[in-house]
């Protein structure tokens, strides 16, 4: 039976006063994925930012296993920063406290050199790399940030992989896509966010009518504006 | 500005004039600064004097470090110009307060840093290697990961100090100048910082983190200085007071190189915030009364370090 793992209670958050996340209450199980969608700008990554603790919430409350997230959350960032003229394997090394954690199978894995330096990795090896950093950290809550972007389909695929993988060995993860395909294929439920809420949520019942259900419920979203557009 | 060669020359200073504006508390020390930069020409004009050839020779070493350094071909290269013309402007500029004092105090030889500077400019900046593999480097431990990076980044400038320093030492003063100029190397080190996820990963709090940073800082920094220090002294035991400060101030130095860097650290970030601390701390070993300022800074630094880090923990705890 899934437990509420992690809650999150009216949180408020924004920039310079301008509100970003409002009244946004959610809960999600653990051992589970669960994917947070939207358009630009709806809000995802702040809300990522605000369970991490990056991000101060105005009001409102995060509650992981009915306490604070201090040490609990890994988090895999849109944007990946690494540090020069180090190689790959030299990177996890540093990052690898979590004692038992060999990384060179996942290396091999996503076909990461072991040789050269991280700033000459493409743009999806870099993201490939900070997954692995995120998964030696060893938190039982994983938010990732887009993973999908910049990964060519073979790497798709082994991440659609790996994060059942980490489904099953008791990872709860958090996860964001512009890819509804990548979604629908993993994750356990969908929570759709518009304008700073939560405007629904869906448990896995079929990938085809989730699909569909949150296609109409962007092109809700956007067909006011696109009856505004003038075409000449 | 007539030509792009002299405008770059124009950057320079506009840069430099910023980075003083948001030092905030520095502007204060811009006077001492100034009189510190005046005695220095001053000192080396007398170094001219006495020992042409050396202080040449180091003016002449600092320049091509700096040469050595640069990671900015490719910009110069989108100006149309031919790079080597920006920088030997630039070098050329820059040196000449040292020739013409020189020359005011007899000289001569102080001519030559004008045609040296400009056959550096000839040669290519930083190359950055595609191996990750270089001996001297992958014996730095991985903890002290800024060494290990940066000496690859750097690597002849990196052999050539620390070499030079152990080289020379049979003459005057050499090996202590070598070490001066390798710890202002290392200050480069510390210019980029890391990401959120390696800073965090071995962190409690920020004391204690950096507590341990600088203990293996001084452990490292230590060990690394004291071999050609020694050696130095093996040869000229009489100068053992000034290796003594030299030793001591680039230990403090390279403590503030941690504390700065976090003092300004954000994740990721790439810049050169703390040039001015930095410089001013390297250019301390060598004016006496700028002595309190790595000191200043060490302690002044470490507490914005461990406020600064402190705002990037869970905000929401």
């Amino acid at each position: 039976m899934h437990t509420e793992m992690l809650m999150l209670n009216k949180i408020a958050a924004g920039y310079n006063g301008e509100v970003v996340l409002e009244d946004i209450t959610a809960s999600f199980s653990e051992n589970g994925i669960h994917g947070l969608i939207g358009l630009n700008g709806s809000g995802k990554t702040t809300l990522m930012r605000v369970i991490y603790g990056l991000h101060k919430v105005y009001s409102g409350s995060v509650k992981f296993r009915n306490s604070g997230t201090n040490g609990q959350v890994a988090f895999l960032e849109t944007e990946n920063y690494f540090y020069h003229s180090i190689t790959g394997p030299e990177y996890l090394s540093l990052l690898n406290n979590h004692k038992g954690f060999d990384f060179s199978p996942w290396m091999r894995l996503f076909n990461l050199p072991a040789k050269g330096f991280i700033e000459e990795y493409s743009s999806g090896m870099k993201k490939k790399l900070a997954l692995i950093g995120v998964v030696c950290s060893g938190k039982p809550l994983l938010l990732l940030d887009e993973p999908f972007n910049g990964l060519d389909m073979e790497s798709v695929r082994i991440l659609t992989q790996v994060l059942k993988l980490l489904r099953a060995k008791g990872k709860t993860i958090l996860i964001t896509s512009h890819i509804l395909s990548s979604m629908t294929e993993v994750c356990d439920t969908l929570t759709i966010i518009r304008n700073g809420r939560v405007t629904k949520s869906f448990d896995f019942v079929d990938a085809v009518e989730i699909e569909e259900q949150v296609y109409r419920e962007l092109d809700n979203q956007i067909q006011q504006q696109i009856e505004t557009l003038t075409i000449v | 500005m007539p030509d792009i060669p002299l405008r770059f020359v124009y950057v320079r200073l506009l840069q430099a004039s910023r980075e003083l504006y948001y030092a905030g508390f520095l502007r204060g020390c811009i006077v001492m600064l100034l009189g510190g930069l005046s005695l220095y020409l001053f000192g080396f004009s007398q170094l001219l004097v006495r020992t042409s050839g050396i202080g040449v020779g180091m003016l002449v070493l600092i320049v091509f470090l700096i040469n050595n350094q640069r990671g900015d071909q490719k910009f110069l290269l989108l100006t149309g110009f031919k790079p080597w013309k920006i920088k030997a402007t630039e070098y050329v500029v820059f040196t000449l307060p040292f020739v013409v004092t020189g020359l005011l105090f007899g000289s001569f030889a102080a001519l030559i840093i004008l045609p040296a500077v400009v056959i550096i400019s000839l040669l290519p900046g930083r190359e950055r290697s595609v191996s990750g593999s270089n001996y001297l480097s992958d014996r730095i431990p991985l903890k002290l990961f800024e060494w290990r990076a940066g000496s690859r980044v750097n690597k002849i400038s990196f052999t050539v100090c620390y070499f030079g320093a152990l080289l020379f030492a049979p003459l005057p003063y050499v090996s202590l100048v070598f070490i001066w100029l390798f710890t202002s190397l290392v200050s480069s080190f510390y210019y980029e910082n890391e990401s959120r996820e390696l800073l965090f990963a071995n962190f409690s709090t920020p004391k204690q983190f950096l507590n341990e940073k600088l203990g293996a800082q001084f452990r490292f920094g230590t060990f690394v200085l004291i071999i050609p220090i020694g050696v130095h002294l093996l040869f000229k035991s009489h100068e053992w007071i000034p290796a003594l400060v030299v030793f001591v101030l680039s230990v403090i130095n390279l403590l503030v190189f941690v504390v700065s860097k976090y003092a300004v650290w954000k994740p990721g970030a790439t810049g050169n915030t703390n040039e001015i601390t930095f410089s001013l701390s390297s250019v301390s070993i060598v004016v006496p009364f700028l002595v309190p300022i790595p000191l200043f800074y060490l302690i002044w630094n470490y507490f914005r370090a461990v406020k600064n880090l402190n705002a990037y923990r869970n905000v929401n705890a």
